[in-house]
């Protein structure tokens, strides 16, 4: 089959800018349909979902909605700085049932936040694989249309543990050899409901996995744009340098 | 937030106008009654130390005419009203100026410069080196040189900014700038802490040459190429290194420069030399082009650039083989200067390529390879391998007892007339018999046959082998070629289907540029001004007090919500809203600025060569499919006619041994 360039390569050599990619990993598994708010009526009805039993209720907003609209906020804030628009590379991939690509690599100013809906168990580790191999593909492009970039970030969010028989023993020591080497930075949120203690063993002991206050989902992708917008105004290689705001305003350690 | 209060030097309140924006060190604000000019206060967390106040004086003291043209350059210390101490500085207010990257980035030169061809590039370029010029002749440096605080306006025009962060030479002492961002370092500063280094023109020189390469190389940096070498090299080390992408030398220290840009083929000689000797090892010794050796080259290549024959918003240097903006948009790069000229332009599916891709794809029908086994087989018939002697003996022998022994069952009924006769044909038949079934049994002629069928069933089985591999090759060919080509009749379904996406995408910026249209509308009708039945200046003022100002304002549970507003009163401003609301004209023709429709168009216009470029290489890979499946059967040919000539071998030997039965 002829080797298929993903759309994006002239659009590579366009924009001149040193990139600053970002996978945002999020976990759309059943628990994150639960709601948080604005709950309606009980219908009196029960249903098992990602190896819960939950209520059966009207109307409320869910965990994901809380994410949807975090994206939005995270897309808008982003492209309220034109050099950070030109220079942050998004991919949104999830997991819920499957891992999707929802959105493959595109930069900020050409991103369209998704609308995620939950639905499925929580195939961790499989994810976590396809975003280090998304993350490694792109840097390949990059070198080859002689681009430079930031160091990629994988920023993963989960409420949830991974399912029974999940590649996440694999995916952890691919993330401490890449953290190791420097090939991406991997941060965890977890949740309420997510188990912390294999959150802990798939982290670099250099980040360790945030955990959020509440459903504050909104609050944490501003700190990421927020974040993404000075590493992008940093110079390549020096982003540790960079002080990140700490994000004590939506997790706790 | 108000204005802090003020004075100048001599103590004289000096008030401050509305705030104009905000940065990491300070806020800027616009001055009562001086349009020219603007304020810089510094932030609690950057209030300026004696070294700082000492810095400020020294500039305002080296301020002049030509300086105050190239740069947001202090003019005039501000202190605060009640501490006295310093907290800003005025400086001139620039208006209408972008930051540089806007213009060297193509993608975002679009949207701010829409209508900057190269050369207006190439005059940004001259006008940033005069700036520097302007700069070092008053014995300061730019020190922290980067994307951001050069200012482009759109004529060309260069201002500097953030003049209080130069490094500035005064009463024998060196006021540094801590701050350096690395693409615009030299080598030899790379990984240096700026609070204790004193610069040199030699650095500038290299910030300076870095602006003028991305203005002029689509956005490029000198060191941003295709590293040809082992390992993988960040940014910085490429930088400390010396890897120049690009010039006649760059492939010695494993660069190439990267694809789909513009190379020293296409800049005149003399600012290729100067590009050399800012960016190659050596260049740390001061050697770095100053300032004004870049003035008469950008000069004269501006002035021979010409007009490209195909687009006049493509320019180019006169030298060049042919134009550069044609030419990498032909070899699938971006159309980096497209709609430059007058004219938006739209977008059109070009069919007439999609027909060429389709005529050549109908030329490429598949073979079928048909197999033949005749077509190997040797030409001349094998000659079969002759029976022994040993064999016609063993015969001879195995028939005489064969008859011995019919003989014997045959005499056996003489029994009946003497029972001696019976036993001697018993025995006989018996003796001759077992005689006969082992001669039989061991028969060298049966092992000759199973030998030889043996030897076919082998001959068989290996040529099946090569046979099937000949087929899987076909097969694999077959399967290949038809996936390729349905690949291709989607992938030109998808291109042509980018007709109807465009359209969509632009009734969609239409129906926005509407909306926000008709908001704009309700919002320039104000209800102070509006004659409404029963909404005099009381209501008025209460509606004000909710917000309620405009017509856009005015929306059902809004105001009935509001204490004292009934249906009825509820119902007369929601009916002059409607009256608003029906003198909105929309004009759809004029909805999506040029600029949004030319990024539009850009967009898939290049989503569109990228589409033909993958369909040039689905082609080629079309086309190579054929002999690559030929080439492979012919590699099977030996193999297959060795195995052919065995069969027919072994067929021949075992008809002969046959042929005897």
């Amino acid at each position: 089959m002829a080797e298929q360039v993903p759309f994006g390569d002239i659009g590579l050599a366009s924009n001149p800018e040193p990139r600053c990619p970002c996978v945002l990993l999020l976990d759309t598994s059943g628990s994150m349909a639960e709601i948080v708010r604005d709950a309606g009526q009980d219908l009196g009805q029960t249903r098992q979902v990602d190896g819960q039993t939950y209520r059966v209720v009207s109307g409320g907003v869910t965990r994901i909605d809380e994410v949807n609209e975090g994206l939005k906020a995270y897309q808008a804030d982003l492209n309220g700085d034109s050099l950070a628009a030109q220079r942050v590379e998004v991919s949104v991939i999830t997991f819920g049932g499957t891992v999707q690509t929802v959105c493959p690599f595109v930069t900020a100013a050409q991103f369209t936040p998704p609308t995620l809906v939950a639905s499925g168990e929580t195939p961790m580790g499989a994810a976590i694989l396809q975003a280090i191999k998304a993350v490694t593909e792109r840097k390949k492009l990059y070198k080859q249309n002689g681009l430079h970039y930031y160091r990629p970030w994988i920023f993963f969010v989960t409420d949830g543990a991974p399912d029974r028989d999940d590649a996440w023993p694999m995916a952890a020591a691919k993330v401490h050899e890449g953290e190791e080497k420097k090939q991406f930075a991997f941060f965890a949120v977890g949740v309420e409901g997510a188990n912390f203690d294999i959150l802990r063993q798939i982290c670099s002991p250099k980040r360790v996995p945030l955990k959020l206050k509440g459903y504050s989902f909104r609050e944490m992708f501003q700190w990421l744009s927020q974040s993404q917008r000075s590493v992008s105004h940093s110079n390549p290689g020096q982003e540790d340098q960079v002080k990140l705001t700490p994000p004590t305003g939506w997790a706790s350690l | 937030m108000t204005p802090p209060r003020l004075t100048d030097a001599n103590g004289r309140p000096f008030p401050l106008d509305r705030l104009l924006g905000s940065g990491g060190e300070g806020d800027v604000y616009a001055l009562l009654n001086d349009p020219n000019r603007v304020a810089k206060v510094y932030n609690d967390r950057h209030q300026p130390d004696t070294q700082k106040v000492e810095k400020l004086t020294a500039l305002i003291a080296l301020a002049n005419p030509q300086l105050l043209t190239v740069a947001a350059w202090p003019t005039e210390l501000l202190l605060h009203a009640n501490t006295r101490r310093v907290v800003g500085f005025v400086m001139p207010r620039l208006v209408g100026y972008q930051e540089i990257w806007q213009l060297y980035n193509p993608a975002e030169r679009l949207k701010a410069f829409p209508r900057a061809g190269w050369t207006f590039q190439v005059r940004a370029a001259a006008n940033l080196a005069a700036a520097f010029d302007e700069v070092h002749k008053a014995g300061c440096l730019v020190a922290d040189v980067n994307m951001k605080n050069a200012q482009v306006s759109a004529q060309a025009l260069v201002r500097l900014i953030d003049c209080d962060s130069f490094q500035v030479r005064a009463n024998g002492k060196q006021y540094l700038c801590e701050v350096g961002v690395e693409h615009y370092t030299p080598p030899e500063l790379q990984g240096k802490h700026f609070r204790s280094v004193v610069r040199t023109e030699n650095h500038d020189r290299f910030g300076l040459a870095v602006l003028i390469f991305q203005l002029l190389f689509v956005g490029r940096h000198p060191y941003q190429g295709v590293y040809e070498g082992a390992g993988d090299p960040g940014f910085v080390q490429l930088i400390t290194e010396f890897r120049f992408a690009q010039g006649p030398m760059a492939h010695s220290w494993g660069m190439a420069p990267p694809p789909h840009t513009p190379t020293f083929e296409d800049i005149p000689p003399e600012v290729g030399t100067l590009f050399r000797r800012a960016f190659e090892r050596g260049s740390e010794s001061g050697t770095r082009p100053r300032p004004g050796e870049w003035l008469p080259v950008l000069r004269q290549l501006e002035q021979s650039s010409v007009e490209c024959a195909a687009d006049p918003g493509h320019r180019y240097w006169r030298g060049a083989k042919g134009c550069v903006w044609c030419r990498l948009a032909a070899k699938g790069g971006p159309e980096y200067f497209f709609g430059v000229a007058p004219g938006i332009g739209t977008f059109t599916v070009d069919d007439a390529k999609l027909q060429e891709v389709l005529r050549r794809l109908a030329t490429l029908r598949p073979t079928e390879f048909r197999y033949d086994r005749n077509r190997f087989a040797p030409q001349v018939p094998p000659e079969p391998e002759p029976l022994t002697d040993v064999l016609e003996e063993h015969q001879n022998i195995t028939l005489v007892l064969g008859i011995a022994t019919a003989f014997c069952i045959l005499a056996m009924p003489l029994g009946f007339i003497r029972k001696f006769f019976f036993v001697i044909a018993l025995l006989g038949s018996i003796i001759f018999g077992i005689w006969f079934w082992i001669l039989l049994s061991r028969s060298p002629r049966r092992r000759e046959l199973r030998r030889r069928r043996r030897a076919r069933t082998h001959a068989v089985q290996d040529l099946e082998v090569i046979e099937g591999e000949w087929d899987r090759c076909v097969h694999a060919y077959l399967r290949h070629h038809a996936e390729l080509s349905r690949w291709v009749h989607r992938r030109i379904d998808e291109c042509r289907g980018l007709a109807v996406t465009f359209q969509a995408e632009l009734k969609r910026l239409t129906e926005n540029a509407e909306a926000i249209a008709r908001q704009r509308h309700l919002r320039f009708h104000l209800l102070t001004d509006a004659e409404i039945p029963n909404i005099g200046g009381s209501r008025k003022r209460i509606l004000a007090s909710f917000n309620v100002i405009t017509a856009a304002d005015v929306e059902w549970d809004k105001i009935h919500q509001i204490k004292g507003f009934g249906d009825a009163l509820t119902r007369n401003l929601m009916t002059w809203k409607a009256a608003v609301l029906a003198t909105f004209r929309f004009d759809p023709a004029a909805a999506i600025s040029p600029g949004e429709q030319k990024a539009t168009v850009v967009r898939f216009r290049a989503q569109q060569q990228q589409f033909l470029t993958e369909l040039d290489r689905g082609l080629i890979e079309l086309e190579s499919l054929e002999p690559a499946c030929r080439a492979k059967l012919q590699m099977l040919v030996p193999d297959l006619k060795t195995a052919i000539a065995a069969l027919e071998q072994a067929e021949a030997d075992l008809r002969l041994l046959r042929r005897g039965e």
